[in-house]
């Protein structure tokens, strides 16, 4: 028995490739925010990604929330884009290679809730998530 | 005259796991006999901090659907919103002014704000609140009480102001006696047996202090450790005297609780001494429920907890 926002933040199902006009750019699947209200997107202070047990170049890694694409590294400016509770940020791979077969995939962020302490030291949880997914090529 | 209300927060569960809407936590709001209703903005506002005018057209549509009262806009001071530096006093008036204005433009008379605006700036809010017809409430929550240096001069600032357009909204959990049957159990899932989680309880309430107690207990893990910090900063009971201070500056009350058992009794938070002494100091207002066990077991039905806690106040507040 734990917290109800303690959840696998990696969405059943929801990996997909992505193949455009037969060409693949790589992946991309679907993480929840593990909180019970939305968030700022600059409050997420780290965000790491593995595959196979290997760490993904955080530079092919876009985040993408309300429409839009962001850098790993955009994200600590991002005050203005909001992660409402209910919605998934889609995580897109661009390792220039689409999934085939069994792979693990692993997620570790961290984000600061920004009415916890003040004067700069603020509570730190994290979102984990993690998944064996098979694709059939 | 106390009315009873509920903190759309009580169905965090449900609507972290998409399973109600917005309409369909107002709508079990009603079903459960609450008559107004607190939202978190941040929590179920789409398109927060800005809802779009269609938006706004439609919450009001459904408040009126189901009769349900706009009561409590419940709003933050997100300081560290920013990477690397805490919001200035600017952004902060800024922020409340725009939730006073939603919560005018959605048809709720109070606006909830955390400690953290500062009495200064609370202060310089008021001629905001006059103007949108809107009454803030600072929110005493666990861990503080009324003795604490912050909330002295809240205390200073409404005698000397008056609590027509700021005041107080206290949170019951202040009131707690005794760490509930939720924390309880979660302390067990954290690898404590039994008899040392009601030890390690036994010394909290006798008075040992945290570095003491994980001394004491040997608590290494980093779950345990978090456990103990959690009884530290979460229970801390606050006197009921506290209300002489709170309730001539209050008209809206956060009715906290994390676990009513099938007898439909809270045995950690005193509601029935609450209920009475709010009632011999003349309170009128409404106390909102708000439901918080979900941080300790997902797996409790926050609707049944509602229902019971419903029953319970209605009983007491009849009586």
């Amino acid at each position: 028995m734990a917290s109800a926002f303690d959840i696998n933040v990696i969405e059943e199902e929801s990996v997909e490739n992505l193949v455009y006009e037969g060409i693949e750019g790589g992946f991309q699947f679907r993480i929840r925010f593990t909180a019970y209200r939305g968030s700022h997107l600059s409050c997420i202070e780290s965000f790491q990604l593995k595959l196979d047990g290997k760490e993904v170049d955080k530079a092919q890694i876009r985040f993408c929330l309300n429409g839009k694409e962001f850098l790993i590294d955009q994200l600590k400016d991002l005050y203005q884009e909001y992660w409402f509770i209910q919605d998934s940020a889609i995580i897109k791979v661009m390792s220039g290679e689409a999934l085939r077969g069994t792979h693990q995939i692993d997620v570790r962020y961290s984000f600061r809730i920004p009415y916890t302490g003040y004067f700069g030291s603020y509570m730190v949880q994290e979102g984990i998530g993690s998944r064996s997914v098979t694709i059939c090529a | 005259m106390i009315d009873l209300s509920v903190s759309l927060y009580s169905f965090s569960i449900k609507f972290f796991d998409r399973s109600y809407d917005l309409e369909q936590c107002v709508k079990k709001a009603h079903e459960l006999g609450f008559k107004g209703v607190e939202i978190v903005a941040a929590q179920m506002i789409e398109n927060y901090p800005n809802p779009t005018d269609e938006w706004c057209e439609w919450l009001k549509g459904i408040l009126k659907k189901y009769d349900m009262q706009p009561l409590s806009y419940s709003a933050y001071i997100d300081m560290g919103q920013h990477t690397g530096r805490d919001l200035t006093e600017d952004e902060i008036i800024q922020c409340t002014l725009n939730d006073i204005i939603f919560a005018h433009r959605l048809g709720f008379p109070i606006v909830r704000t955390q400690h953290a605006i500062s009495p200064a700036i609370l202060e310089k809010m008021i001629p905001y609140a006059k103007k949108w017809g809107v009454w803030i409430g600072v929110e005493l929550h666990a861990p503080h009480n009324c003795q604490v240096g912050v909330w002295k001069e809240y205390f200073n600032l409404f005698e000397r102001v008056g609590s027509d357009y700021i005041g107080v909204v206290p949170d019951m959990g202040i009131f707690q006696e005794h760490p509930h049957k939720l924390f309880q159990t979660a302390a067990l899932e954290s690898g404590f047996t039994s008899s040392q989680v009601e030890g390690s309880i036994a010394d909290f309430e006798s008075g040992m202090g945290q570095a003491a107690l994980v001394e004491k207990w040997s608590v290494k893990k980093r779950r345990q450790l978090d456990v103990i910090e959690t009884m530290y900063e979460t229970f801390h009971e606050a006197a009921l005297e506290d209300f002489d201070i709170m309730i001539p500056h209050s008209r809206y009350i956060h009715g906290k609780f994390y676990y009513i058992n099938e007898e439909e009794k809270d045995t950690c938070i005193p509601y029935e001494k609450i209920i009475k002494k709010i009632k011999e100091l003349g309170f009128e207002g409404h106390i909102a429920a708000e439901y918080e066990g979900h941080f300790s077991d997902g797996t409790v039905d926050c609707v049944e907890q509602l229902g019971r806690y419903s029953r319970m106040m209605h009983r007491l507040i009849g009586e």
